[in-house]
């Protein structure tokens, strides 16, 4: 993030455009994403008053990021895009009345629908962009590659409306904030694919997100959205159907307050959902971050939270002790109205900081952590709430240890054991976007690149594409040695058996689905200092210790030309000084065709590109450093039935002695060690931030060569119960 | 358990009829930036689609401040952290006055500022 005051582009990493075209997938607007950091609204700001480099005010566009751009950013129209406005209706609106119904009889949710976009093009030039509605056959879609007309199944007839469920860049009013077209534009590296970007278009996101509701159920939405060009640039349209409205203008809303909880509809799950967790639709079936696939539900993402709402068994995905017994998550989240407060006074103002815990990952707001807290497992099963008091059955499993064992831990690190799904665990960014799937060209596992392009993957970021993501997927555990299973992300498809990446997946792992096991720290809770469940996101990146700044992406991105393929197949990333850094390391013993920095070797050629980029920015003695950090994201829900816990078999070797987690345990922060990595610390080329300082190579399998970088579980509770006393001692 | 899950199943069917009658909202228009009606100007404008014989209207974006800031108090509802996500503690030297966060160049504990 930019600052407001820049002498130049060397501390302007985004602006803040960029973080509300690529944020507000999620963030419902409002607040900074609609005013400057003076308090004034962004769109009502004269251009021609704003200092050189505001950060409010200027920034780099997605091709400019993934390009690797080293001149300085350009202003920003925001009188053009409008500011983002929060919308109620993302979360006011009934999840489940009055959807519009598609041509093909599918109801996509009320709010912010799935649905197709069509592009009209002359000449391969895009001329006009249609959400929803298919207005001929002069149209296909905007997403050529990766979502053609021609692999539906459905015909498409003019005039009628169609949602596209399974194409998480089709959220009408997701796509709006940056909406693009495949097959013309900007290619990058050396792939194939091509993308253009037609605009911001915050003011019309809420109207597009309206496009699942039809109030007068006539199968057409309330809203009609379309982008045409007008000379050189895009410009919005916005409709309103006549009928949908009353003789007087006005409409009824199905409108959802925080009175509707437990009933067993389980909206308001499904409205937090929408950015929170993954969950099944109940109405279409459809599961807005698909099980193979990837999204930006960000419980998802740090901690692989899915809801589900439908459970098979209690071992299946999801599954949940209290969403099954029908809970909410306003029931424990929602700040509860007083008594003394009349409820139609209560909802023109309600205050909407929901009850939240305290997270280590991040700091917003720590004033209200636990402040009041929200309904724990403490809470209800202990102190004060109807759920049963569990003491007494801990005392006669483990008798004089289990009152000890009940202060010091909190109850879901016991009793969320195992996460069913995935999560993120490494962000490895050392070698910038280079492998930029979004592109959607995988290298195929059979040679060369694919033909075809995948679905796109990570919706809410259409463009700037990726560094070397590695899912947590599963646990190894063997008489040698207990670890974390980590996968390469970009060539898998772990639940789809008819696809190949999954196919590679299952053959390699003899694994279908997800089953990990969270990391055991110590952390602050509502309780006090105590041991809790968590995941550790690690980050690997660059850090210039001149400027002490993170490396921006389009900074990484400059110092990299692309991924290419030597004539034996060998993957390699090409560096602006003419450097090769290959492929040496992989997914349980195969090549995964991903280059990455695993020698101290690696290392200098990559700084030695970093240097020659900052230079040409203009930055004098630049000395960029490998950089490392970790930090916890709690797993607190996706509670498991006792007889699943830690400790179930009525003994403490879950933990404890020889098999225990607590002893056997090796946790993987990254499953890609680095040769020569004490020395690198040594002589400065690595730098590990203070809070991971343990993290080291590992040798797993004992064959003298180190495997992964990692810590002992032991090892990562010493340290962090040393660095919440540290924090506690700074505060 | 709490005692509120042991309402007989028969009641538990017509519980959602009675949360929409709990929870009718007014009617109310939809108001653009400048505080009109949508669908009046629209339809004064005259500009219109014919879809399947469904009348669209050209008009100007639906504006949510307007439209739900004329009864509930837009600016103290997004005020709340999900809204800020960290905006309310953004400053230029917010890392260099919190050593503790190891890093000079975070503007704010949040996303907005530390991303």
């Amino acid at each position: 993030m930019a600052k407001k005051k820049n002498k130049s582009q060397l501390t302007f990493d985004i602006g803040t455009p960029d973080e509300v075209a690529t944020c507000a997938s999620c963030h419902p607007g409002g607040g900074p994403y609609e005013y400057d950091r003076q308090g004034r609204r962004m769109d009502k700001v004269d251009p021609n008053t704003v200092p050189d480099l505001d950060g409010d005010y200027y920034a780099y566009n997605v091709d400019d990021i993934v390009k690797g751009t080293l001149t300085k950013p350009k202003k920003f129209d925001w009188r053009k895009s409008g500011s983002l406005e929060a919308d109620c209706m993302t979360c006011h609106l009934d999840p489940d009345a009055k959807r519009v119904t598609d041509a093909n009889g599918v109801k996509p949710v009320a709010y912010n629908p799935r649905v197709r976009i069509f592009a009209k093009r002359v000449h391969g030039k895009v001329q006009a962009v249609s959400l929803g509605i298919y207005p001929g056959k002069e149209w296909q879609s905007a997403f050529s590659y990766s979502d053609p007309l021609s692999i539906s199944k459905n015909k498409f007839e003019a005039g009628k409306f169609y949602s596209d469920l399974t194409n998480p860049m089709a959220d009408a009013r997701n796509y709006m904030r940056m909406p693009y077209v495949e097959g013309e534009g900007s290619h990058f590296t050396n792939l194939k694919a091509k993308r253009k970007f037609l605009g911001n278009f915050f003011r019309e996101a809420p109207s597009a997100g309206l496009m699942g509701w039809d109030n007068n159920q006539d199968g057409y939405p309330i809203t009609y959205v379309k982008i045409v060009k007008q000379k050189n640039e895009f410009v919005s349209e916005v409709y309103y159907e006549a009928s949908e409205f009353d003789e007087d203008g006005e409409i009824q809303i199905p409108m959802l307050s925080s009175k509707a909880s437990e009933d067993g509809s389980y909206k308001w799950t499904r409205v937090c959902g929408q950015c929170h967790v993954g969950i099944k639709d109940p109405i279409n079936g459809s599961f807005k971050v698909r099980t193979w696939g990837m999204g930006m539900k960000a419980d998802i993402v740090k901690r692989g939270a899915i809801l589900n709402l439908n459970p098979q068994t209690e071992k299946a995905p999801g599954y949940d002790v209290h969403i099954a017994a029908g809970l909410e998550c306003t029931s424990c989240h929602d700040r509860s109205k007083p008594d003394s407060v009349d409820w139609d006074d209560y909802v023109t103002d309600a205050n909407h900081n929901f009850l939240k815990g305290n997270d280590t990952g991040n700091h917003v707001r720590d004033d209200l952590d636990n402040n009041p807290p929200p309904k724990n497992c403490y809470f209800c099963h202990i102190k004060d709430g109807d759920g049963p008091d569990p003491s007494d059955a801990h005392a006669a499993v483990f008798g004089s240890a289990s009152k000890a064992h009940i202060d010091k831990i909190a109850c879901q690190t016991c009793h969320v054991s195992h996460v069913r799904y995935w999560s993120f665990r490494t962000f490895d960014y050392s070698l910038g976007f280079s492998y930029n799937y979004d592109n959607r060209h995988f290298p195929n596992p059979k040679g060369g690149m694919m033909d075809v392009l995948l679905k796109p993957y990570y919706g809410p970021i259409p463009a700037y594409g990726m560094g070397n993501i590695s899912w947590l997927v599963g646990s190894i555990d063997n008489d040698n040695y207990s670890t974390d299973q980590l996968a390469p992300v970009a060539y898998m498809d772990p639940d789809k058996s008819n696809d190949m990446y999954g196919q590679m997946y299952q053959h390699m792992t003899g694994k279908k689905g997800f089953d990990w096991k969270p990391v055991l720290i110590y952390a602050k809770t509502a309780r006090g200092e105590q041991i809790i469940p968590a995941n550790p996101i690690t980050i690997q990146t660059w850090y210039d210790k001149t400027l002490k700044k993170v490396v921006y992406p389009r900074e990484l991105n400059a110092a990299v030309k692309g991924i290419f393929h030597d004539k034996k197949g060998q993957s390699y990333a090409l560096l602006i000084t003419g450097a090769k850094i290959y492929d040496k390391t992989g997914f349980m013993g195969h090549p995964d065709m991903k280059p990455e920095i695993s020698t101290l070797n690696d290392i200098q050629k990559m700084r030695a590109a970093l240097i020659k980029v900052l230079k040409k920015e203009g930055e004098k003695n630049p000395n960029p450093v490998l950089f490392l950090a970790a930090h916890y994201f709690k797993v607190s829900h996706g509670v498991l039935p006792a007889d699943q816990a830690l400790g179930a078999n009525g003994t403490c070797t879950s933990c404890h002695g020889e098999n225990g987690e607590i002893e056997h345990r090796v946790v993987t922060f990254s499953p890609n060690s680095i040769q020569g990595f004490a020395e690198g610390v040594k002589k400065g080329l690595i730098y590990v931030d203070p809070e991971a300082k343990y993290i080291k190579p590992y040798d797993l399998d004992g064959d003298g060569k180190a495997d992964v970088l990692g810590a002992t579980q032991k090892e990562v509770l010493k340290i962090t119960e040393e660095n919440l006393k540290e924090s506690t001692r700074i505060k | 358990m709490r005692s509120k899950f042991l309402i007989p199943g028969f009641l538990l069917i017509l519980l959602p009829f009675f949360n929409v009658f709990a929870d009718q909202h007014p009617k109310i228009p939809l108001l653009d930036e400048n505080g009109d009606n949508v669908i009046e100007l629209a339809k004064q404008n005259g500009q219109k689609l014919v879809i399947n014989g469904k009348t669209y209207y050209k008009g100007h974006p639906y504006s949510p401040e307007q439209t739900c800031g004329a009864c509930h108090d837009y600016d103290a509802i997004t005020k709340a952290y999900h809204f800020q996500i960290g905006a309310t503690e953004v400053n230029d030297n917010w890392g260099k006055k919190h050593p503790q966060f190891h890093y000079d160049r975070l503007l704010s504990p949040g996303q907005y500022g530390s991303w």
